[in-house]
């Protein structure tokens, strides 16, 4: 089965086969060419024309309706090929019979049928269909979220425009000979001349080039707007990555000398407290440590070097490639020692200290944290802030890890009297190690006259070092006893469902009679 | 130099002179023309014939008139004007003096 097109040849009505059509266009145009420097070319084509007709019509009958490439070939060797149609030509005329050689077509933007950049007619030209229906996916596009016009840019600026014959010829997957050259001109005059012919005739023609011109011409400038533009922001981009690189390498050093290279003490806290018993020194962890923050910037300089396509020579490939290696190695070493790290903190342990709060039904508790004088900074605690922990310096100078990380929960009992309940929790690379820990976090708490004071810190010995040690204070009350917290607890009991807290954020400040599930406040404005 | 080009060579000088040959007893169209030029051996091909009917009506030697046909589209039939006429007894003269020009050169050529 084939599709056929119906064409009109001289007046008369045609049925033909698809390639068969193909066929009969590409020799008429090839007839057309071969007779560029003869005057009345419309007329002689039309005398062909009515010529394939007469000879079409001969061969038409009711068992074969449609003309087939067969009868087109047939008659092709009845008319002859496009040079017998030449008649002053005298040489060269082998040379033309080599339009069937195949050349490898490239892509080229084609500005002489272009609308905007040329992009949609060489692509056409590529893929061998219409350059309408590229035109029109392009629109589409555009459409779809704007995509179109951002491949558009990219493609008028990556694809080459076809300027020179030769590219013009392989654009159209000619092969580059000179007869095809001198036909490729040819056409071009050829086309003026039949336009200037035809004048009065192609208005509407005329109008359409001059739109596509004007079109034209506005584009192509602003193509060389933009592509300029795109250089000077490249440059830009080069500038900034050169600049940002330095910074960033001068920064990471001048942090380096300042905060404590080779085991000088950082203000507040030494690398010794974090680390647990490194494998090796501290000097080469802080090489390392300098390698893999340094190695970066070096290439992000490098990077806006190029950018900026200076002929320099300042990291060269045997650089690049040793750099790198050192890179991975000193960035597999620190993800080692890391994860050695990290197994200091594999085990949790808890110790629980329950004592009794002699709180009994209708008392009234007061709850609040102590004054801490010295350590103003830890009197609330963070749940997400880093500072949870600090490093000070006791009036003996020992060096004390001070947390604030303590949760304080309030519930109620069914027991005559209340009760306290410290747990101290800490990690640790065993569970004894873990315990241990636990044991040496120092808290404390005073309670008397009816009113319970908590320390708003812990503290432990610097040589604990920091293992996520925690404090969790549960105060529990017997029912029909009244609390009242000092607002300065706020923090403290910022907790979630799971912990079961009754004092809930905000109820500070009021008298609250404790009920089974519930605090019911006793002066609070009902509305 | 390829012997097919000089062939076509002579064939294509003296065939403007043999289509106003063949249109001086009657008109005719293209088929027509075609198939006496065909016969003779005169033309291989049909193509030649379309640019150099063109050339000849363009130079005023031919004129031509649409006819209908029976069969195919309508026909341009092609006739010689009082120039064409003048010009075709003019070729005849030089055809004549070319052809005896010939043979003496030629046969001149053989006697040696």
């Amino acid at each position: 089965m084939k599709k056929t097109i119906s064409i009109n040849l001289a007046g008369l009505f045609f049925h033909i086969d698809e390639d068969a059509y193909k066929e009969l266009q590409n020799y008429l145009a090839a007839v057309k060419r071969s007779m560029q420097n003869e005057q009345g070319t419309s007329e002689i084509i039309a005398d062909i024309e009515a010529r394939i007709a007469e000879l079409f019509s001969e061969r038409i009958s009711s068992s074969q309706q449609v003309i087939t490439s067969e009868i087109v070939e047939d008659i092709i060797d009845i008319m002859g090929q496009p040079e017998d149609y030449n008649i002053d030509d005298d040489n060269n005329d082998s040379n033309t019979r080599t339009d069937s050689t195949q050349t490898t077509k490239r892509l080229f933007r084609d500005k002489e049928n272009a609308f905007v950049g040329g992009v949609s007619a060489g692509l056409g030209h590529y893929l061998g269909i219409d350059p309408l229906w590229m035109r029109l996916i392009w629109i589409l596009l555009v459409f779809g979220l704007g995509t179109g016009v951002l491949l558009y840019l990219i493609m008028w600026i990556l694809i080459p425009a076809a300027n020179t014959t030769a590219e013009k010829l392989s654009m159209m997957g000619k092969p580059i000979n000179i007869t095809n050259i001198e036909e490729q001109v040819k056409e071009g005059f050829g086309n003026v001349k039949e336009h200037l012919d035809k004048v009065t005739e192609k208005v509407k023609q005329q109008d359409f080039n001059a739109l596509q011109t004007k079109s034209r011409s506005f584009f192509e400038a602003l193509s060389s707007i933009l592509s300029i533009c795109f250089k000077f922001f490249i440059k830009g981009i080069g500038i900034l990555l050169i600049l940002s690189g330095i910074f960033a390498m001068i920064t990471t050093s001048i942090s380096f000398f300042t905060l404590g290279i080779f085991g000088v003490t950082i203000p507040g806290i030494e690398i010794n407290s974090l680390l647990s018993t490194p494998i090796i020194p501290l000097w080469l962890i802080t090489i390392i440590l300098l390698i893999v923050v340094i190695v970066p910037p070096l290439f992000v300089v490098f990077l806006g070097l190029k950018l900026l396509e200076t002929k320099s020579t300042f990291l060269n490939k045997t650089a690049r490639i040793s750099l790198l290696i050192l890179w991975g190695v000193a960035l597999s070493c620190l993800i080692a020692l890391s994860l050695q790290q990290l197994v200091d903190f594999n085990e949790e342990a808890y110790i629980t200290k329950v004592n009794e709060l002699k709180i009994s039904k209708n008392d009234t508790l007061y709850l609040e944290m102590s004054k801490n004088s010295k350590y103003t900074k830890l009197t609330y605690r963070d749940l997400f802030k880093s500072d949870t922990y600090k490093v000070f310096r006791d009036s003996d100078q020992n060096q004390l890890i001070y947390g604030s990380n303590i949760r304080l929960i309030v519930r109620s009992t069914n027991d005559s009297l209340g009760t306290i309940s410290i747990e101290k929790s800490s990690l640790g690379k065993t569970y004894e190690l873990a315990k241990e820990r636990a044991e040496n976090v120092q808290y404390g708490y005073r309670f008397e006259n009816h009113t319970l004071k908590l320390d708003p810190y812990f503290t432990t010995d610097i040589s604990h070092k920091i293992r996520g040690q925690g404090i969790e204070v549960i105060v529990t009350l017997p029912k029909e006893a009244v609390l009242y917290a000092d607002k300065n607890t706020y923090s403290f009991h910022r907790n979630y469902d799971k912990h079961q807290d009754l004092l809930k954020n905000g109820d500070e400040e009021h008298f609250l009679k404790v009920k089974s599930n519930e605090l019911e406040c006793l002066d609070c404005n009902k509305n | 130099m390829k012997i097919e080009n000089t062939k076509a060579q002579m064939r294509k000088g003296v065939l403007e002179f043999c289509i106003l040959s063949v249109l001086e007893p009657k008109d005719a169209y293209v088929a027509e023309i075609l198939e006496t030029l065909k016969d003779a051996k005169m033309l291989v091909v049909e193509g030649t014939i379309y640019p150099l009917l063109t050339r000849l009506k363009n130079s005023g030697l031919l004129e031509y008139r649409w006819e209908e046909s029976p069969t195919g589209p309508p026909r341009k039939y092609y006739g010689l004007t009082t120039s064409g006429k003048l010009f075709l007894k003019e070729l005849n003269n030089t055809w004549d003096a070319l052809q005896s020009a010939v043979s003496v050169v030629t046969q001149n050529q053989t006697k040696k």
